[in-house]
C-alpha cells in the first residue's frame, strides 16, 4: 500500500531551539491517527508542516505522493485542516466565509453552495447561514471551521483539537463523522489532549515527546507494551518527568510556604 | 486566487463600521478641498479678468502723455490657471498669479507672499493634492497596518495558507486590495477635479498632464500600500506596526520636508527681500541713473554719441538724447537685475536640488515637486512666469522709450505727447503656460526616487515572502 503521508527525517528549529528532531512517519490511506504530545512536544509544528504553514524545515514530507516542498499548493488540496479555535472573519456570514474557502480550493460555486448548506444544516446552523459570525458562540464558530476543512472533500483531514468548545451533541456528530470519513477511505490525523476520545476513535496512536516519536502503534499494542493502562496513564508514564501526583503535590506545597 | 482574496478583503471592509466612517471622512474632506479650490480659483479668475479688462480700458482711455510717463502707468501680467491648478495650487499660494510691471522696477514676487493670497495662505493648504499627499497615506496605513500580522494574531492566516493560498498570493492580494481601493479614489478624484476645472475655470484640457499626474500619484499610493503590508508582514504585533508606520509617515511627510528645507536654507542661504532691493539699488546707483543724465556713465555715453555722430551737442543728434539715455538706463538696470536675479535663481535651484535629493528618503517630497510641476506651479514654472513677465516689461518700456527717442525733441519732456493710436498698439502679455513636457527634464531625481522606492519595497516584500511562511 502506498503511504498517503510520509515524513522522512524532518527537523525544525526555532532559532536555537530544535523543536523536531528527525521525525519519521509513514501513514497509509484510511487510517485514523491519534497524534499526542504534551505542550511544546512538536505536535503543532508537525501539523503546521503538513498543512504547508511552515516551509523552512529539513527533511522530506510527501502528501499523496506529492513532495510538499516542490508543490505545496497541490499537496494542500489533498488536505483539510481544522485548527483549534481560530478566530474567523467575524464580520462575514458562514456562507460568505465558507464560499471564500471553496473559492480558494477552486470549487465550482454551485457545488460549494450546496455542500455549505447541507453541512451547516447537519450541524444545526441552518438558521444562521446568513448571520454575521461576530454573534456566534465559540462552538458555532468551531462548527464552521470544521466545515471549512471538509468542504473540498479532501483525502486527508487534519484535526487540531476539533472538539474544543463544541456542545455534547456536536461532539457526538464529529466523532461519528470521523469514523464515517475513515470508512470512506479518508485519512484522519487527529491531534488532541482528550485521551479518551483519541483512545476511542484512533486505530493508530503516535506519541511525540521533545521533538521525537517515542511510541507508535494501536491502543492495544501500547497497552501490551506499557501494561493494561488507560491511554492517559500510558502517556503519563512515557512522557512525564515526574508523576502527575508528585506535580500536584508540589503545587499544593507552594501554598503551604505562605 | 488573488482576486478572490481581494474581493473578500473588500467585503470585510464594507462590513466594518469604522471603515464606513473613514470613507465618509475621506469623501467629505476631499469634496470640501475641491470645492474650496474651485471656489477660490474661480473667484480669483473672475477678479483677475475684471481687473485685466479694467486695467486695459484705463490704459486705452488715459490722456495723451509723454511716453515715459505713460509707461509708468504700468501693466499687469496674469498667469492663467491650468487644468491641474485646482488640484495643486503649488507655489502660487505664495507667489500669486499676477505681477505689476513698470519702468525701472523689476518684480520681486518670488520673495513675497502673494497679495491675492489672503485666503490662499490661510486655507490654501487644503487642496486635493494635499489630501492625496498627506491624508491618503494615513488612511492607507489604517487599512494596511494589520493586513498580515492581524491575520496571524487572529489565526486566520493559518486558514488561508492551509486552504490553498500561498503566502506570496496573500501578500500580493493584501497590497493590491489596499492599493486598488485608493487607486480608485485617486482616479475618480483626479477626473472630477479636471472636469470641474475645465467647466468652472475654462481651462484647456491637457490629457497628458492628467495621465502623468495619475501615474505619479498611483506610484505614491502603491509605495504606501507596499509599506503598510511590508511592515505588517515583518512586525509580529499589529500595535507595533501601526506605531512604526505612523512614525514613518511623520518622518517622511512632516519632519523631512521641513528639515530638508532648513538644511537647504542653511547650505544655500537666501537674502531677504529688503537686502535684495538694497543690492539692486546700490548696483544701479553706482551706474546709470535714468533720470540724471549728468552722471559719469551718462557723460561717457554722451561723449561717445557726439563723437560717433560728429556733432557738438546732444540737441544736434538725429534722435532725442533723453529717450536714448532713458533706454540705456533701463538696459543697464536690466543687466544689474539679470545679474542678481540669476544669483537668486541659482540659490533657489540649489535649495530645490537639495530638497529633491531628500526625496530619495521621502517619496512625499518627490511627489510634491512633480505635482507642482504638473500643475504649472513649481519653482521652475514660477521663475519662467517671472521671466516672461520681465521680458514683456522690457519690450513694453523699450517701446515707450523708443517712441520718445525717435519722435520727440531734446528738452520736450514736459510737452511731448504720444500719438493717439500708441496705447492701442501695445497689447497685453499673453502668458504661456508651460506643458508637462517642459517640466519633466527638471524632475529627474524625483522620478528616480519614486521608482527606487517601489523597487526597494518590492525587493523587501519579496525577501519577506522568502523568509516567512508561517511561524
Amino acid at each position: 500500500m502506498n503511504p498517503i503521508i510520509e515524513l522522512k527525517n524532518v527537523f525544525k528549529n526555532y532559532g536555537d531551539k530544535q523543536v523536531l528532531k528527525g521525525i519519521n512517519l509513514t501513514i497509509n490511506a484510511g487510517q485514523i491517527i491519534g497524534y499526542i504530545g504534551s505542550n511544546g512536544a512538536g505536535k503543532s509544528t508537525t501539523v503546521k508542516i503538513l498543512c504547508g504553514l511552515i516551509a523552512d524545515y529539513e527533511g522530506t514530507v510527501t502528501v499523496a505522493g506529492i513532495n510538499l516542498s516542490d508543490n505545496p499548493i497541490e499537496a494542500k488540496r489533498k488536505i483539510g485542516y481544522i485548527p483549534e479555535l481560530a478566530e474567523l472573519y467575524d464580520v462575514l456570514t458562514p456562507m460568505e466565509f465558507l464560499s471564500l474557502m471553496g473559492e480558494l480550493y477552486d470549487l465550482p460555486t454551485d457545488i460549494a453552495t450546496d455542500r455549505i448548506i447541507k453541512m451547516l444544516t447537519a450541524f444545526g446552523l441552518e438558521n444562521n447561514i446568513h448571520q454575521r459570525m461576530d454573534t456566534f458562540s465559540k462552538g458555532m464558530k468551531q462548527k464552521v471551521l470544521i466545515i471549512s476543512g471538509l468542504l473540498h472533500n479532501p483525502d486527508i483531514i487534519i484535526l487540531d483539537e476539533p472538539l474544543s468548545g463544541l456542545d455534547a451533541n456536536s461532539v457526538i456528530i464529529v466523532k461519528d463523522l470521523i469514523s464515517k470519513l475513515a470508512k470512506d477511505g479518508k485519512t484522519i490525523f487527529y491531534c488532541s489532549h482528550m485521551m479518551d476520545v483519541v483512545e476511542k476513535v484512533s486505530d493508530r496512536i503516535i506519541f511525540i515527546n521533545e521533538g521525537m516519536v517515542i511510541a507508535d502503534g494501536s491502543f492495544l499494542e501500547l497497552q501490551q507494551q506499557q501494561g493494561n493502562e488507560s491511554l492517559e496513564k500510558i502517556f503519563a508514564l512515557m512522557t512525564a518527568k515526574e508523576g502527575s501526583n508528585q506535580a500536584a503535590s508540589a503545587i499544593m506545597q507552594a501554598f503551604d510556604s505562605q | 486566487m488573488i482576486s478572490k482574496i481581494i474581493s473578500h478583503e473588500w467585503l470585510q471592509w464594507r462590513r466594518d463600521s469604522r471603515l464606513k466612517w473613514l470613507a465618509i471622512f475621506l469623501v467629505v474632506i476631499s469634496a470640501f478641498a475641491l470645492w474650496h479650490q474651485i471656489n477660490f480659483q474661480s473667484t480669483l479668475l473672475k477678479k483677475r479678468l475684471k481687473a485685466q479688462e479694467d486695467s486695459r480700458q484705463e490704459w486705452l482711455s488715459q490722456e495723451l502723455k509723454h511716453p515715459h510717463m505713460a509707461a509708468h502707468f504700468g501693466n499687469y501680467a496674469y498667469k492663467k490657471p491650468t487644468l491641474l491648478h485646482c488640484f495643486d495650487p503649488g507655489l502660487t499660494i505664495y507667489t500669486g498669479t499676477s505681477v505689476y510691471m513698470e519702468p525701472h522696477k523689476q518684480n520681486d514676487f518670488l520673495f513675497s507672499q502673494s497679495q491675492e493670497s489672503d485666503t490662499g495662505i490661510r486655507f490654501g493648504w487644503l487642496s486635493p493634492a494635499m489630501i492625496c499627499q498627506l491624508i491618503l497615506p494615513l488612511l492607507i496605513i489604517l487599512l494596511s497596518f494589520n493586513s498580515i500580522n492581524g491575520e496571524y494574531e487572529k489565526g486566520t492566516m493559518a486558514l488561508l495558507i492551509s486552504q490553498g493560498a500561498n503566502f506570496r498570493s496573500v501578500l500580493i492580494a493584501k497590497t493590491a486590495s489596499v492599493f486598488l481601493f485608493f487607486e480608485g479614489f485617486i482616479t475618480l478624484y483626479l477626473l472630477v477635479t479636471a472636469y470641474c476645472s475645465a467647466v468652472y475655470l475654462g481651462t484647456v484640457i491637457d490629457i497628458y498632464a492628467v495621465l502623468y499626474i495619475w501615474i505619479v500619484y498611483s506610484l505614491y499610493c502603491f509605495i504606501w500600500s507596499l509599506s503598510g503590508v511590508l511592515v505588517s508582514s515583518l512586525i509580529k504585533s499589529s500595535g507595533t506596526s501601526i506605531a512604526l508606520l505612523l512614525l514613518l509617515w511623520m518622518f517622511t511627510n512632516i519632519i523631512l520636508p521641513r528639515g530638508s528645507a532648513n538644511i537647504a536654507e542653511n547650505m544655500h542661504p537666501l537674502i531677504t527681500n529688503q537686502q535684495f532691493k538694497q543690492l539692486l539699488t546700490a548696483s544701479i546707483d553706482k551706474g546709470i541713473d535714468g533720470h540724471d543724465p549728468k552722471n559719469e556713465r551718462a557723460k561717457k555715453i554722451e561723449k561717445e554719441l557726439l563723437l560717433q555722430y560728429k556733432v557738438d551737442s546732444v540737441q544736434q543728434l538725429p534722435f532725442n538724447f533723453e529717450g536714448f539715455i532713458m533706454q540705456q538706463s533701463e538696459a543697464y538696470s536690466s543687466k544689474v537685475y539679470d545679474h542678481h536675479f540669476n544669483q537668486l535663481f541659482t540659490t533657489l535651484k540649489q535649495q530645490k536640488k537639495i530638497q529633491s535629493l531628500f526625496g530619495i528618503i521621502s517619496p512625499y517630497i518627490s511627489l510634491r515637486n512633480i505635482s507642482m510641476a504638473a500643475a504649472n506651479a513649481s519653482l521652475e514654472t514660477e521663475i519662467d512666469f517671472q521671466q516672461q513677465a520681465e521680458h514683456y516689461r522690457r519690450s513694453f518700456v523699450q517701446n515707450m522709450n523708443n517712441d520718445m527717442k525717435d519722435n520727440s525733441a531734446y528738452g520736450s519732456f514736459k510737452t511731448y505727447r504720444v500719438r493717439k493710436d500708441k496705447y492701442a498698439s501695445i497689447g497685453d502679455l499673453q502668458v504661456q503656460n508651460r506643458t508637462m513636457q517642459w517640466s519633466i527634464p527638471t524632475l529627474f531625481i524625483e522620478h528616480i526616487s519614486l521608482l527606487l522606492w517601489v523597487l526597494f519595497l518590492m525587493i523587501l516584500l519579496f525577501i519577506s515572502n522568502q523568509k516567512k511562511v508561517y511561524n
